[in-house]
């Protein structure tokens, strides 16, 4: 039987763990409805784009020449496609204790490097702990970019966006996707892998049509010069939200994750003090039954 | 005087949601000067000033690049970074 001191110390330990858990919960917490807040601005400024962008595409037609390569016209190039290069943009979280935030993501993506096999040639690893798990894998092109959650703006994904599309061309990929967590409410977040690259005129159903701009001249008149500019702005406004979305998703599934911890460590008090006080309570009992025996050896 | 709304919208938020009678805009091809009942038009936007004027108040921005759409109704930018000056 475990001594009152050894119990004793056993619940101050747990105490003390919850409340980091409970102090934890409360940060979460505090950066979630911000984090919201900053993820719909992202998701409001990419449906702006978006609209400007398949309005754009339905009055000019599918773009040609080298920016061919970003939009996708489902029919005979399907098999090509499949079968081309790939990259995979794996966001995760910088740090951990936020439940099976991590794990369910990097799972996803380890099981779409496994299915693809060698077709997979660039590997973005946004997150420390995503560019901790593939530190040692054998994909050709892996580019890290960690610690930035805290505290990024758009310029972040514009860097990243940046990067992704030059490797687009350089490495002659045929697409690229992203496994990130989708923000669905406070208590469900939901894996999700979105198509970033190429760009389909499927897309377009996210822009509802009776919302979309209908223009009918376009400045400058080349409409190559336009796309040149708006594809990759739409592209790098599609992985901020997507960041912004990942990193909401994040702080309501550390919530989660501290508050069951909070309330798992209450109920183990619980039940450590209740056999605390059954060890004390043995403990006045063999002291009373002493203190009987010796007074009966006295009479 | 006529006005027309206007919004300015960034990845951080929607940065602007106001109406103006007159609006100019830096277009790649040259400035844009919109007034209401200009036609509707899809422009991109070079480094510049944007300037928004509503009575005797003139309002001063800087973006570094956009898209500027122009309906009967509204006028909306688009721009990855501005700042009011």
């Amino acid at each position: 039987m475990p001594s009152l001191a050894e119990l004793r110390k056993k619940i101050k330990g747990i105490s003390s763990t919850r409340q980091i858990t409970k102090a934890m919960k409360m940060v979460a917490g505090a950066r979630f409805s911000r984090a919201a807040r900053q993820m719909n601005d992202a998701r409001f400024y990419e449906a702006e784009l978006g609209k400007l962008l398949f309005d754009f595409l339905s009055l000019a037609g599918k773009p040609r020449g080298r920016l061919a390569l970003l939009y996708h016209t489902p029919g005979a190039s399907d098999a090509a496609a499949q079968e081309g290069k790939k990259g995979i943009v794996v966001v995760a979280a910088d740090k951990g204790l936020c439940g099976d935030f991590n794990n369910s993501i990097l799972r996803e993506a380890d099981n779409y490097c496994k299915k693809n096999g060698e077709r997979v040639a660039v590997l973005f690893a946004i997150g420390h702990k995503a560019a901790e798990h593939y530190k040692s894998s054998a994909i050709a092109r892996k580019i890290n970019y960690q610690q930035f959650f805290n505290r990024f703006d758009f310029s972040t994904a514009e860097t990243i966006g940046q990067e992704a599309l030059r490797l687009y061309f350089d490495e002659g990929l045929s697409g690229y996707v992203v496994v990130h967590s989708h923000f669905k409410s406070i208590i469900r977040q939901q894996l999700t892998v979105t198509r970033l690259l190429p760009v389909e005129a499927a897309d377009a159903s996210a822009f509802p049509r009776d919302s979309m701009f209908r223009c009918t001249m376009i400045e400058p008149a080349e409409e190559e010069a336009v796309l040149q500019a708006l594809l990759p702005m739409y592209i790098k406004a599609k992985l901020y939200g997507i960041l912004r979305d990942s990193f909401t998703a994040e702080l309501a599934a550390r919530m989660r994750a501290m508050d069951n911890a909070t309330r798992n460590a209450g109920s183990l008090i619980d039940s450590i003090t209740l056999e605390m006080n059954k060890v004390r309570q043995s403990v006045i009992t063999r002291e009373l039954s002493e203190i009987i025996a010796t007074n009966e050896v006295v009479k | 005087m006529r006005t027309i709304p206007c919004e300015i919208v960034t990845p951080e938020r929607v940065f602007l949601r106001d109406s103006a009678e007159f609006i100019v805009a830096p277009g790649r091809e040259g400035e844009l000067g919109i007034l209401p009942g200009h036609t509707r038009l899809l422009a991109q936007l070079v480094p510049g000033n944007v300037r928004l004027v509503k009575g005797h108040e003139t309002r001063w921005f800087v973006i570094a690049a956009g898209f500027i759409h122009i309906e009967p109704g509204a006028v909306k930018i688009v721009t990855p970074e501005i700042k009011e000056q």
